[in-house]
């Protein structure tokens, strides 16, 4: 009964080193790749509420405030042709500057 | 006394002074003629289409005032005109101009009957530290098909508006 035992054992370890010198031989492994560590800037550096608009410190990249302020840019050339396109329509020129004695 | 008087105001218009007593001289831009306070002087400027004048004070003119007088051809109708964007197009020209204040245009006609639109605007001119006022009167002349601009500009502006009352009163068209 301890031979057979014995011989059970010897078996199973032949199979196991031959099952393992197979997989090295295909170029597989079973080991884990190293790990990784990736490293974020923590939120706590940029403060809770990181400030926004013309005074932030970095750029954050197309916000409401600078969308508001391109329309009011718009708003304001379109005010501008409106104004010029009167004074043509009324035959002015140079209205700012005319009969203003400095 | 009240007859002293007409006949005194009387002998003074024919004098060459204005109802408001000052001496004055007859000026013409073209077919419009009118007349301006006797010491004022002209310089006349072209551009786009359009004819002016302007006259300033030939002494000393603590106030910077002067009276531009602009004949402007019509780009629009005098039908379209005189139905009422007279008003909308002169505010909106005078409210271009740097810091202006505009107030509330309002019809106005003159003795000789030419009508129009007036507006007072508060402006700031580029380069110039101080704010200066303007009232400007556009008339609409029949016989011509332009327009009769009539701008009072100054620093610290005369509250009778002499220069310009003059000039408007006396404002005709004389096409030959």
């Amino acid at each position: 009964m301890g031979k057979v035992f014995w011989l059970v054992v010897v078996v199973l370890s032949v199979l196991l080193v031959a099952s393992r010198s197979r997989s090295d031989d295909l170029g597989t492994t079973t080991e884990a790749p190293p790990s990784v560590e990736l490293s974020f800037p923590a939120k706590a550096a940029l403060g809770p509420n990181p400030p926004r608009g013309p005074n932030a410190p970095y750029d954050v990249g197309p916000t409401e405030a600078v969308h508001d302020e391109y329309a009011a840019a718009s708003e304001e050339r379109a005010e501008v042709t409106k104004a010029e396109m009167a004074a043509m329509l009324l035959g002015l020129h140079a209205l700012g500057a005319t009969g203003v004695v400095p | 006394v009240k007859r002293l008087a007409l006949v005194l105001l009387g002998l003074a218009s024919c004098d060459g002074a204005d109802s408001s007593g000052i001496e004055t001289q007859d000026v013409r831009l073209g077919p419009i003629a009118f007349e301006v306070p006797a010491e004022w002087q002209r310089t006349n400027t072209e551009a786009g289409g359009a004819v002016s004048a302007v006259w300033t004070p030939a002494t000393a003119n603590e106030r910077k005032e002067s009276v531009s007088v602009i004949r402007s051809p019509l780009r629009r109708t005098r039908e379209q005109l005189v139905q009422g964007d007279l008003a909308t197009l002169l505010a909106g020209a005078q409210g271009s101009l740097d810091g202006a204040r505009v107030s509330q245009v309002t019809p106005i006609s003159t003795r000789r009957g030419l009508t129009g639109a007036r507006i007072d605007v508060s402006f700031q001119p580029e380069g110039i530290a101080r704010r200066y006022r303007r009232v400007h009167v556009v008339l609409v002349d029949a016989e011509t098909s332009r327009l009769v601009h009539v701008l009072y500009t100054a620093a610290t502006p005369d509250e009778d508006l002499t220069a310009l009352h003059t000039v408007l009163e006396s404002l005709r068209s004389e096409e030959d």
